[in-house]
């Protein structure tokens, strides 16, 4: 018999609505609420129900992963099922602390929650985790495969890759025998686009948000424009050890009273193209020559009085999203206007 | 945004972009000689000016401005 905790939030637990979201952390023995069926899908007993209030949990998963543990530890099961947590933010994320906690002590573990809740994004590498509906509408459904899924979880049975299994891909590549050849492969994935039958691709490209044309500014002459680039331009020698690829750190330096950027004071540090142009004129990267021309003669209100700067090779597209997030805040408590953004 | 890679920068999201010259050097060219390069980055700088003050529905793309070589930038 297969020995399973739940976990859920003070709502699905029974022990109140959002006037209870700070209830304590509490281990209740035996199923509750959605567990009854749960146990029923996983042909297995639920030994003990934890569970907490949603801000009490979201509002310091470090302390609130410290209580999982110690329950956990002592319960000992064989597995974890937490939620599912639908499209409930503070849940999801509490579900998604519970399975990488559970998985830290190495016991198996599965959540469920709609593809846009943010549990998703920050715990689908450390858990497995099923998508759900976004509201409690699709527990039935979400219930028997999480039941299902954590009864293979149990019996050690092998978990196949994200697509088969249908939970959310964790990031995870294993290297296996295929019977067929890549290019075999490759090839009969293009017959089949060009016959328009369906076939699913080895390697799904991240999807792309659409991005609104932010307002025009009213005149240039009267505003304040920085320039940022990706092109790894730093001042000679690196100082600050910008890395060259897969950058994680972004850098402003300093070009009040620079006329142009200048060889020999400036270069680039990029790993991803030929610098010898770039060292041999900066200004093909940055180009500051030709804005202070422009600032000079008016058709350019102020430049600001430094430029950013990254190395956009191999940079992860949630660490580019930060770091713009990032360079956007800083140019925007510097009262900049407009951005003119050099890419390599 | 200044970019070689006009369409794929669209793709990925920008919505102002000017057509630069080659990866290696978007603003300029250094097979020209001086003044002309400096002319063309000039035109291109211009035409990112441009770029900020068009209103847009959707993403386009820009060129660069055509300025004679030693053409100022008024």
């Amino acid at each position: 018999m297969i020995r399973a905790v739940h976990y859920l939030n003070q709502f699905f637990a029974r022990a109140g609505a959002e006037e209870a979201s700070q209830h304590p952390f509490t281990v209740k023995e035996g199923a509750v609420g959605p567990g009854m069926k749960l146990e029923q899908e996983l042909g297995g007993k639920i030994v003990a129900t934890i569970f907490c209030g949603d801000d009490r949990a979201a509002g310091d998963l470090a302390a609130f992963g410290a209580e999982v543990e110690k329950a956990l530890r002592e319960l000992a099961p064989e597995v974890v099922v937490a939620g599912p947590a639908f499209n409930a933010g503070r849940y999801g994320l509490a579900c998604g602390e519970v399975c990488a906690r559970a998985k830290a002590l190495g016991i198996p573990a599965v959540t469920a929650m709609h593809i846009e809740n943010p549990g998703v994004e920050l715990y689908r590498r450390s858990a497995y985790v099923l998508p759900a509906a976004p509201t409690a509408l699709g527990m039935n459904d979400a219930l028997t495969r999480l039941g299902r899924f954590a009864a293979k979880l149990a019996a050690g049975a092998p978990i196949g890759d994200a697509h088969a299994e249908g939970y959310y891909g964790r990031g995870v590549r294993r290297v296996a025998l295929h019977e067929k050849r890549a290019a075999d492969r490759a090839l009969d994935m293009l017959a089949a686009r060009l016959a328009g039958r369906p076939f699913t691709t080895e390697v799904p490209l991240p999807a792309i948000e659409h991005i609104v044309p932010a307002k025009p500014l009213a005149s240039v002459a009267k505003a304040r424009v920085a320039i940022v680039t990706t092109g790894g331009i730093v001042p000679k020698g690196n100082p600050d050890g910008l890395k060259q690829s897969n950058s994680t750190e972004w850098k402003a330096y300093p070009i009040a009273g620079l006329a142009s950027l200048d060889a020999g004071k400036f270069e680039s540090i990029h790993g991803g193209y030929d610098t010898s142009s770039a060292n041999a004129n900066p200004n093909y990267v940055v180009p500051l020559d030709v804005a202070r021309e422009l600032e000079s003669t008016g058709a350019i209100g102020a430049l600001h009085d430094t430029y950013y700067v990254t190395a956009g090779v191999g940079t992860a597209v949630a660490e580019a999203r930060r770091m713009g997030r990032e360079i956007a805040e800083d140019l925007r408590a510097r009262k900049v206007d407009g951005v003119i953004l050099t890419a390599t | 945004m200044i970019s070689a890679l006009g369409p794929v920068a669209i793709e990925l999201g920008a919505n102002r972009v000017v057509r630069g010259v080659k990866i290696p050097h978007p603003c300029g060219d250094p097979t020209l000689d001086p003044s002309r390069d400096r002319a063309l980055r000039l035109g291109l700088v211009r035409g990112a000016l441009r770029a900020l003050v068009t209103p847009l529905e959707e993403a386009a793309i820009f060129e660069g401005e055509r300025v004679p070589p030693g053409g100022s930038a008024a």
